[in-house]
């Protein structure tokens, strides 16, 4: 019984002692914190200005750029991102059309077209006028067609197949 | 001397009809050319060896060279028995590369659209296609 005021005198001491080491962690805990919130600010806050004093370390080793030095690493830059682009792009035009994008449009001398439509008119009334196509004629008037753009040849290939189809002209593809 | 030719005979006759009996599943598709529907199918084989002389199937494809490059123009075409018949185009990439994939015995069913112009092109190549007469 004598002994158990001394023990619980030394219980209350040391829960004391406990006490003020847990807040003196906690102190040092909101510490650190607040030491790594700044350390995150200073480098946010430093880190646009890293490329420039990089850029301006290296231009001052090398005796400063000069504007044409500028165009050229931007011209340089510009050819990569093109070439870059025009990777891409043949893997598009298959997909949707047979002509590339890349490929400047072909040209039609509209007086040549006009020409040759009125050839291709002329050679269908021949062929009507047949009894039997040889596919050599047949041939011959695709080959006609093929000259003409795109909606022209379009519209001459409704044209021929509609006569054919009509029996007006007896000839196959 | 006739008795063994006419055993030969009976011999040749069922090595035939076993051979016939093991060539496998038969699905013949005569042609067949529907105006009003737009629409035509038939296989290479049975078009080939109808017994008239006006049934026919195929496709086609034709790549000019011309001053502004290749003009590809695909095509389709069949007539059945009843003289039915119909040819479409195609320029289309897509369609120009089906018209490529047909083969002797191939089956091929096309359709097209008021302008003539193809709007669907199938293909199959199947043993089925292969008639008795050609497999024996």
């Amino acid at each position: 019984m004598k002994w158990l005021v001394p023990l619980s005198a030394f219980q209350t001491l040391l829960l004391v002692m406990l006490g003020l080491h847990a807040i003196k962690l906690d102190m040092r805990t909101d510490q650190l914190v607040d030491s790594v919130d700044t350390l995150n600010r200073d480098i946010q806050q430093a880190s646009p200005d890293t490329a420039p004093i990089q850029w301006a370390a290296a231009s001052s080793s090398d005796g400063g750029l000069t504007a044409d030095d500028i165009r050229m690493i931007m011209r340089e830059e510009y050819q990569a991102i093109a070439g870059e682009e025009g990777a891409a792009t043949p893997v598009r035009s298959a997909a949707t059309s047979s002509s590339s994008p890349q490929q400047p449009a072909p040209v039609y001398d509209q007086r040549q077209t006009v020409l040759t439509q009125s050839a291709i008119d002329q050679e269908m009334e021949r062929l009507r006028s047949m009894n039997v196509v040889p596919p050599a004629d047949m041939m011959s008037l695709q080959a006609k067609i093929a000259e003409l753009p795109p909606e022209a040849r379009r519209a001459a290939l409704i044209r021929l197949t509609k006569a054919i189809n009509s029996g007006e002209i007896k000839g196959q593809f | 001397m006739k008795l063994k030719s006419k055993i030969l005979a009976a011999g040749v006759a069922v090595a035939l009809m076993s051979t016939a009996a093991i060539a496998g599943y038969k699905q013949p598709a005569p042609v067949d050319v529907d105006l009003v529907n737009r629409t035509a199918l038939g296989d290479m084989v049975s078009a080939q060896q109808a017994k008239d002389e006006v049934t026919y199937i195929g496709c086609g494809i034709r790549k000019i060279q011309t001053g502004a490059g290749v003009a590809s123009t695909g095509f389709c075409q069949a007539r059945d028995a009843d003289e039915e018949q119909f040819t479409c185009f195609t320029q289309d990439p897509e369609l120009l590369a089906a018209t490529a994939t047909t083969g002797d015995f191939s089956f091929i069913t096309f359709a097209w659209n008021e302008d003539g112009e193809c709007t669907y092109i199938g293909v199959s190549t199947q043993s089925f296609y292969l008639t008795e007469k050609m497999v024996k």
